[in-house]
């Protein structure tokens, strides 16, 4: 088994980071991990950074330890096998515009686009904002309604869980602190979807509500609807009670007073007395729309 | 400690940095190019934007100690003999009143027109809309950058 060297150098003066590794491919971060796991030493992985950074900055995750993903060559590839496309978690929103066949996942195209600013783009990762678990993390909804699964390695085993699953038992699945997410899989279905999200301007807006849709359309019934909202509680979350409403009914069903009771009922349940909620269970049926509107351009462009 | 080798506007620097030292930190700091801003420390502002690797970031939100064997280019890169384009398109549209976000919207701008010379005017405005400014309400900087597109193509600039 190939030794792998491991130094730790005690930095000088009072450093809020005593050390960045830069490993060079995932069995070397895993075992870094490892080491430092066992060891009793606080540390975490680190994409881009975006989100880590800040929350070491302002005190909210103390550690000691950084261990950097970005140059992992494994954890950028994008493969295609069959209907399955592989996504390295450590691709930057900006990489994820250029994979091949994204087009097909018009949800994640619209929340790419929108995501943060061009700079934040160059440097978040898909699975920074995967891990990271915001309530407003505008990916996670857009890869609900895909279906996505999260592929998860350490040292001793690997796991793979559906990005619904991973975040609605989320204290059962979230990653275990040597754990390495690794991979999204995206698979292709015939649908079509969009994703929206409301902030309080065009660009490096925080979602303050958010929502991703997938349908498929056969002989003008809805079929396979998905959808999910983010920014209305702690976690995203799918809206089964919409999805088994619309579900076999006609398209002109997608607006249906019974649909957006059942919506705005949704976001009261989840936020109860919290201020946001008035404003949010209103905000959701325009932001639903215009997730709807989106996939409902992509059909148009099918036909 | 961390061993970085970095290169700064075509310039080499070997350096033992301190691990928690972010990127505009070692420009600032470390090797003393002051050009680039820090506004917020958060990414939300635009003022500390250099291009890493050909992509314009926040500098302020990277470790230098991640960037081993990569390029930045900085607000001071831009000038060879004489101003860069963008510089020059951005004094004669009056694009600069404060000028402290400047630096980071030249270097946005600069990424930009580097991937598409020929980006339209709304392409323009998302190129730059992680770039805040409180001065000018935008529309000339907007304009400084397609003045700069122009002279891009003139072509008649030295570096």
């Amino acid at each position: 088994m190939e030794k792998i060297k491991i130094i730790i150098e005690k930095g000088g003066g009072d450093m809020s980071i005593k050390d960045i590794y830069n490993p060079k491919s995932l069995k070397e971060a895993e075992s870094i991990g490892n080491y430092l796991y066992k060891n009793y030493k606080t540390f975490a992985y680190i994409g881009g950074g975006t989100d880590v950074m800040i929350k070491i900055n302002n005190n909210s995750m103390p550690v000691d330890y950084l261990i950097n993903l970005r140059g992992i060559p494994e954890l950028k590839k994008v493969k295609s096998i069959k209907e399955h496309i592989f996504i390295g978690s450590m691709n930057t929103f900006s990489d994820l515009q250029n994979i091949k066949d994204i087009e097909k996942f018009g949800a994640v195209c619209d929340c790419i686009d929108t995501m943060g600013s061009p700079q934040i783009r160059n440097i978040a990762t898909i699975g920074g904002n995967l891990i990271n678990a915001a309530p407003s993390a505008d990916s996670i909804p857009a890869l609900m309604v895909h279906h996505a699964s999260l592929k998860i390695s350490s040292l001793n085993r690997q796991r793979t869980v559906k990005c619904t699953d991973y975040y609605k038992y989320y204290e059962d699945n979230k990653l275990k602190k040597e754990e390495i997410l690794t991979d999204i899989i995206l698979t292709k279905f015939n649908g079509v979807s969009g994703f929206y999200k409301l902030g309080k301007r065009n660009s490096l807006a925080i979602a303050r509500i958010s929502c991703a849709v997938y349908f498929e359309v056969q002989s003008l019934k809805i079929q396979r609807f998905k959808i999910a909202l983010g920014a209305c509680g702690k976690l995203p979350y799918r809206v089964y009670e919409v999805e088994n409403i619309l579900n076999g009914k006609n398209i002109d069903s997608l607006y249906s007073d019974e649909v957006l009771e059942a919506l705005q009922n949704s976001v009261m349940d989840k936020l109860k007395n919290r201020s946001t909620m008035p404003f949010k269970k209103e905000a959701v049926v325009g932001v639903y729309k215009h997730a709807c509107e989106r996939a409902l351009n992509r059909l148009g462009e099918k036909s | 400690m961390n061993y970085i080798s970095i290169k700064v506007n075509g310039v080499l620097f070997e350096r033992a940095i301190s691990s928690d030292m972010r990127l505009i930190d070692f420009l600032r700091e470390e090797i003393k190019l002051k050009g680039t801003k820090e506004g917020c420390s958060e990414g939300e502002c635009g003022a500390c934007t250099v291009i890493l690797d050909g992509k314009c970031v926040n500098s302020c939100l990277i470790y230098a100690a991640a960037l081993d064997g990569s390029e930045v280019l900085t607000i001071e890169g831009l000038k060879k003999e004489e101003i860069h384009p963008i510089q020059r398109a951005f004094i004669e549209a009056g694009a600069v009143q404060c000028g402290y976000c400047i630096p980071g919207m030249i270097m946005s701008a600069k990424a930009l027109l580097d991937y598409n010379i020929d980006a339209t005017e709304e392409e323009i405005r998302k190129g730059i809309s992680g770039n805040l400014c409180r001065c000018t309400g935008y529309e000339k900087i907007v304009s400084g950058v397609m003045l700069a597109q122009k002279y891009i193509k003139e072509g008649n600039f030295n570096g």
